[in-house]
């Protein structure tokens, strides 16, 4: 096996600080660890830094409790939540949603819509153009049709967030989202692993990856699987960019006696140099 | 928290939504106490945390641990509690460390060395940028895996990973670099 160098024990070092060490790689380290002061120097630093780390946050806050009355009242205040009623706005949400549109609809376009299917072949009906779906005709609660709510959704960085071309690191960086701040998506992707947003700079559509951003849902916290589709279309997602490949370096090397160069530093550049041969020679000082 | 409980939970049963509340409350309040460093604040944000969770409960999957899920909802709150302090009072906000570090001064005990020590570790912390410092917290006060601390962040192991140890040797420097006029005046 490859002896460690120092800065690869060192990088191992750090991965098991973090409990990230493969199995083989402990012995690896071990037998580095025995025979190189300098590395068993850094382990012993690192050890102590990490026990002060420790040692300082408990100092700062200690384990303490929630205080007894607060832990009333969160109890309290627990039992008086149904569990789940944040999912349950949601469907009042769904609900709501189609019969403020149908409402709307009415409301707005009183003159009946000609059917774009071949008329001829279908029985003139002037009611059956607006007719629901189904034929029992369902009175809409007063509330829905006055005050028809439009949900909000935003999605917010926990870190300044590239927003590129498309959905991979494969595409160019067209704007970027702060940290903290709100910003409307415009749609996601079939995987739910990303968002479209318009640039806040740059004005134009770019996807961020939703592993940075939280989703609120009527500042809701929701998991981006659970935001309907009418909330949040479904968008394609842009080809994959072809990357060029990379020009490979052109390795014909310019000899020294025809490069224009006094490559010796003796004041005489190529032929003038006594010592080049022909223009051909790759050596002015000899 | 087992399958069974959360069910129960899930139904709106008083029991296993007290023994829920026990079972996490202390933890979270811990958890809230590290990010908001503030007592009041983190009563709050523990109450607002544990109600949040327990409207979404159905959107718990258990691909993570409960208390990871909870974490998860309690740090979102938290960072809320933080933005809306910054807008209220940014002034209060730039004097309150000149204030405490005053009282700490004041008290004898902090003039011991090892307290020396741990006071500067923690000032060096306080001085990370948050995604660095979050991490750290995670993982040396609350003792989380990286795993966990992915989940709770939402970002993968390799950047858990590459911020504990970028944040490490930050600390390491700093303090480093507080121990050497000290050094140099004994």
């Amino acid at each position: 096996m490859k002896p460690l160098t120092h800065a690869q024990t060192q990088e191992l070092l750090q991965l098991a600080a973090d409990g990230l060490l493969q199995p083989g790689q402990r012995a690896q380290l071990d037998a580095h660890l025995a025979g190189c002061p300098e590395c068993a120097a850094y382990a012993s630093e690192l050890d102590s830094l990490q026990q002060l780390i420790t040692s300082s946050l408990h100092e700062r806050w200690g384990q303490p409790d929630m205080p007894a009355d607060a832990g009333r009242r969160l109890q309290e205040q627990a039992l008086r939540t149904r569990p789940g009623a944040g999912i349950g706005k949601l469907w009042l949400l769904l609900l709501a949603l189609p019969l403020a549109a149908l409402l709307a609809w009415q409301l707005l376009a009183p003159t009946p819509l000609t059917p774009s299917a071949p008329t001829e072949t279908q029985p003139a009906s002037p009611s059956a153009t607006v007719a629901p779906p189904t034929a029992t005709p369902s009175p809409i609660p007063s509330a829905t049709a006055t005050a028809p709510f439009a949900p909000t959704l935003f999605a917010v960085p926990a870190q300044t967030t590239n927003c590129r071309e498309g959905n991979s690191s494969q595409f160019d960086i067209v704007d970027t989202l702060y940290t903290d701040e709100r910003y409307e998506p415009l749609g996601r992707g079939r995987d739910e692993l990303w968002l479209q947003f318009r640039g806040p700079v740059s004005g134009v559509r770019c996807w961020a990856y939703v592993g940075n951003l939280s989703v609120l849902l009527n500042d809701d916290e929701v998991q981006l699987p659970d935001v309907p589709e009418s909330i949040l279309p479904y968008l394609a997602y842009p080809a994959t960019p072809t990357i060029p490949p990379t020009p490979e370096p052109t390795a014909t090397p310019v000899p020294q006696c025809s490069d224009g160069l006094d490559n010796d530093g003796d004041g005489y550049i190529d032929m003038q140099d006594r010592e080049c041969s022909d223009p051909t020679d790759n050596n002015e000082a000899n | 928290m087992d399958a069974q409980t959360l069910a129960r939970c899930k139904a709106g049963d008083p029991q296993a939504i007290e023994s829920l509340v026990l079972e996490h409350k202390d933890r979270l309040f811990r958890f809230c106490l590290s990010i908001l460093d503030d007592p009041a604040d983190a009563e709050d944000a523990t109450q607002e945390s544990f109600i949040a969770a327990l409207k979404a409960l159905k959107n718990y999957r258990q691909e993570s641990s409960f208390q990871t899920w909870l974490f998860s909802i309690a740090l979102n709150t938290c960072r809320g509690q933080l933005r809306q302090r910054t807008r209220r009072a940014r002034l209060a906000a730039a004097s309150q460390p000149l204030h405490r570090q005053q009282a700490e001064s004041s008290n004898p005990e902090r003039a011991a060395i090892a307290h020396e020590h741990s006071h500067a570790m923690w000032q060096a912390i306080s001085r990370l940028d948050e995604k660095h410092r979050l991490p750290v917290i995670l993982r040396y006060y609350h003792e989380l895996s990286t795993q966990e601390i992915a989940e709770v962040l939402g970002i993968n192991l390799g950047t858990v990973h590459s911020r504990l140890s970028i944040a490490r040797q930050h600390l390491g420097a700093e303090l480093r670099q507080a121990n050497r006029p000290k050094r140099a005046a004994r």
